[in-house]
């Protein structure tokens, strides 16, 4: 009786997973995996939802979680997009061959050169810069100049970071591998990490705040970070925010740039809704999207039509680091190994 | 005696059990495959996880015991007021995940946070420290984990009773000797069941870990998994915990059986409370049970809710409604189907007496330690190997499937003890009447274990309510499903702890009403024995 009991309920069970199934085939809707997960990404699926009658399903989870669920799924993937906050990230798709080519050439017009896809797999959303956020109480913003220059004696227990397994710090380790090679790169980790003024944790946001409590004198962080802390409704995050000063490294004449990374938008091959799929690329690339991400997020606006908001302007212009994006995923293995041989934990 | 034909019946019910059993078991059998499969090799660096870990565990458990073991022994044994509330506030702590504690307090006590800022105003100097360090997270985490000390204890304290305390105080024993001569032996295999529980949750526990810079395994497991690419090291290191886990298993039962000889001599009488004639010491004990009650519950109750009021017009709450239904109603489903499987094959396990499920049961007992998050990626890996059950990801009977893996453990320690204490001449008065096994059940065992259902069913359900890692990998990509857990988790993880204490709040509202649910149930079960 109560074996026919568990029997009936595992085929009620999968009665479900058929049906589950079956539902997503159904047109007027869109499947999106995303690894973003902020509020401002809510907002802007409610309203593609509202405008197109199109129904947004949304799976938030890590982008290797995302590419692993995609694998295991196979045939049956409902996802129609993948979101990223890396391009090495959709770069590892694309080597897994999960995406497809996208043809819109009208959308590329808009937008950025430096950080289109050259192979024509994914589109960027949004970019931001791993900049330097410093106390400038403490520093003379002269001392600053490059990510190499970091790896001096000067800043001896002064630098404050998160761990290596963060995969911004592997982006930005990448970038060097692209540009100096392997073993320049796991010098610089290992005399970077001697000036640590701490053992790397936390997020970004604490990396701030020891900077405010003179943990340390300058933090590597991503640039939006300091834009949210400002803008908080909570006033003690407005004075951590406000107690630090931007810098975007290696803008010497003939220097490369500071390093970014984009947050992007892939479609998969075995998309269902692939028309949807291509609504939505448009519609986050539109003016009104990308008004939306910059006034909220602080990421820089990838269409070349909207500015910065006005947290974001007050950074100043800046030289980006034009190496191919893409990079960020080739050269990411080798990233890693040198963190791992490193003392950077 | 048994017939022929009920024996068969039987031995059919036992390899279905045990198959049930193995179905259920595969995730681990997969990773032991896996591990002497491929060629794995150890890393220096595994060595780093081992210190991290262990670290962790002693620290948390010395808190634990701190938190869990003294108040347990003022309220059992000394003549306290409100004794009913302060029974029930140290346990509640369990409703908050260890997560969320701590978040919530290294966002308090933090650079930059709200006493930082408190102490600048007061005292017009900087007095803050860098609370994300293992020292801290352990103190942090046994906030939320000393209940399962204080609670087997408590129990355990009761059950001595004043006879051997009585004894040892006529052969002129000092009351430290009679705490450690006395006590502590005597209660010993219960303390250790609970920091057993103890350990099991801080080997699963990621997220709070993580944002520490905390190498614990399960860290590592993903670290290796995600960030290195490198499958073979992180199976090895899941290989490794598996083995730890099986170890503390054994350990625990150890204890355990040490633990029946006792009890056989215990014919307590019932415990003649102390009173306590000094107000200082009357107030220290007050203290001694008010500082895990102030720490565990109510800074971090106090704290969510007044992020949650700070930010109410922010809120969406139709789609907090959402988020509760979709919690509660997985967490009812799974708990039943785990609760009625658990009976099914303890129940043929007893009737059978097979040594295979026997055995299948004792490994089913690890599931509970090992973290969620290989669970989930090594059910991910086996349904990678066939395009055929590939079809379940992302279905609610994969969800289920992990959750029965994970959480069936509880469900049988819970099951299992009272079960053991049904005496077996019921079974064979049921025999020699010639009721067929159904009937026995339904008559005898079924009625004796009902208390225990109940429990282990609330039990399971606030597990799943809080579990994280497993909901995020396996949950359902169709339709709008996203649980409290989950909404919780990301928003906190993404910096926006505010926001989360909304999700965060209402889990632990609901595990809170739970828990005094379950609180009244074992009461009513104390009446009936």
């Amino acid at each position: 009786m109560k074996k026919n009991l568990i029997l009936l309920l595992c085929l009620i069970l999968l009665g479900c997973t058929n049906k589950e199934n079956k539902e997503n085939k159904e047109n007027n809707q869109i499947t999106i995996y995303t690894k973003r997960h902020y509020d401002i990404d809510k907002h802007l699926f409610e309203k593609f939802e509202k405008d197109n009658n199109i129904n947004v399903n949304v799976v938030q989870a890590s982008s290797d979680e995302l590419i692993e669920r995609i694998k295991t799924e196979g045939d049956n993937c409902p996802a129609d997009v993948l979101i990223t906050v890396d391009a090495g990230k959709l770069y590892k798709a694309v080597d897994e061959k999960l995406l497809e080519k996208i043809n819109i050439s009208d959308i590329n017009n808009n937008i950025n050169k430096n950080l289109i896809d050259k192979n024509g797999y994914w589109i960027p959303i949004t970019y931001r810069s791993r900049v330097i956020a410093y106390n400038p109480e403490k520093v003379d913003v002269k001392d600053l100049s490059t990510y190499e220059d970091l790896k001096d004696k000067k800043w001896k227990n002064r630098i404050l970071v998160r761990t290596s397994s963060n995969s911004y710090n592997q982006a930005l380790l990448s970038s060097l591998i692209a540009h100096h090679g392997k073993d320049i790169a796991l010098d610089w980790a290992n005399q970077l990490s001697k000036n640590f003024a701490r053992s790397p944790k936390g997020n970004d946001r604490d990396q701030i705040r020891a900077i405010f409590r003179n943990v340390g004198d300058i933090a590597i962080v991503n640039s939006y970070y300091v834009g949210l802390l400002k803008s908080s409704d909570d006033e003690n995050d407005q004075k951590v925010g406000d107690a630090v000063k931007i810098f975007f490294p290696n803008q010497g004449k003939n220097e490369r740039g500071a390093h970014v990374n984009i947050s992007g938008v892939g479609i998969l091959k075995k998309s269902p809704n692939k028309e949807n799929a291509l609504k939505l690329i448009r519609f986050l690339t539109s003016e009104y999207a990308q008004n939306y991400y910059t006034n909220n997020s602080f990421e820089y606006p990838v269409n070349l039509n909207v500015k910065p908001s006005s947290i974001v302007a007050e950074w100043g212009e800046f030289k980006i680091d034009k190496l191919d994006l893409n990079e960020l995923g080739i050269n990411r293995k080798q990233a890693i190994e040198v963190f791992e041989k490193s003392k950077w934990n | 005696m048994k017939n022929l034909n009920g024996i068969s019946n039987l031995s059919i019910l036992s390899i279905l059990a045990s198959i049930l059993g193995i179905i259920i078991l595969i995730p681990i059998i997969f990773i032991i495959y896996e591990n002497f499969a491929s060629n794995l090799e150890f890393k220096q660096s595994f060595l780093n996880y081992f210190y991290d870990t262990f670290h962790l565990i002693l620290l948390t458990s010395f808190f634990c015991i701190i938190f869990g073991i003294i108040p347990a022994w003022i309220i059992t044994f000394l003549k306290i007021k409100y004794k009913f509330f302060f029974d029930l506030l140290l346990v509640l702590p369990l409703a908050i995940p260890g997560y969320v504690m701590a978040f919530i307090y290294s966002d308090l006590l933090g650079y930059g946070g709200v006493i930082d800022f408190f102490l600048e105003k007061k005292f017009n100097q900087v007095i803050s420290f860098d609370v994300l360090s293992i020292n801290w997270l352990s103190l942090f985490l046994s906030f939320s984990l000393f209940p399962y000390v204080y609670s087997t204890a408590r129990v355990s304290f009761s059950l001595i009773g004043n006879t051997y305390i009585n004894l040892s105080e006529s052969l002129g024993v000092n009351t430290m000797s009679k705490i450690f001569k006395v006590i502590i032996p005597l209660s010993l295999s219960a303390i250790v069941s609970g920091l057993f529980l103890v350990i099991m949750e801080i080997l699963n526990e990621y997220g709070a870990a993580e944002y520490f810079g905390i190498k614990t395994f399960s860290v590592g497991i993903f670290k290796y998994w995600w960030a290195l690419n490198d499958k073979n090291s992180s199976i090895f290191l899941s290989f490794i915990l598996l083995i730890i886990v099986l170890v503390l298993i054994f350990l625990n039962n150890f204890f355990k059986k040490n633990e029946n000889k006792i009890q056989y001599h215990i014919k307590s009488s019932s415990i003649i409370l102390k009173k306590i004639k000094n107000p200082f010491s009357k107030f220290f004990a007050y203290v001694v049970i008010g500082v895990p009650i102030v720490f565990g519950l109510f800074v971090p109750l106090l704290s969510m809710t007044n992020n949650v009021i700070k930010n109410f017009s922010k809120f969406d709450f139709t789609e907090l409604s959402n988020l509760i239904q979709n919690s509660l109603s997985i967490s009812i489903t799974a708990s039943f189907i785990i609760v009625a499987i658990t009976l099914f094959i303890l129940i043929i396990k007893r009737y059978s007496n097979s040594n295979l499920l026997k055995f299948i049961i004792k490994i089913l007992s690890a599931g509970y330690a090992i973290p969620g998050a290989i669970i989930g990626l090594s059910i991910m890996l086996i349904l990678q190997q066939n395009s055929f059950i590939s079809v379940l990801m992302g279905t609610t009977f994969l969800l289920i499937y992990a959750y029965v893996f994970r959480f069936i453990a509880v469900a049988i320690f819970t099951i299992d003890n009272n079960l053991k204490k049904q005496p077996y001449e019921f079974d064979k008065l049921a025999d020699s009447l010639k009721l067929n096994n159904l009937k026995k059940f339904i008559k005898i065992n079924l009625p004796l274990s009902l208390n225990s259902i109940i429990i282990a069913f609330l039990i399971v359900f606030i597990d799943i309510m809080k579990e994280l890692p497993l909901t995020l990998i396996l949950r359902k990509s169709t339709g709008k499903f996203n649980t409290l857990a989950i909404e919780a988790y990301n928003k906190a993880k993404n910096e926006e702890l505010a926001n989360s204490s909304l999700y965060s709040l209402t889990i632990v509202l609901i595990c809170i009403i739970m828990i005094i649910v379950v609180n009244i149930f074992l009461k009513r079960k104390k009446h009936v024995h």
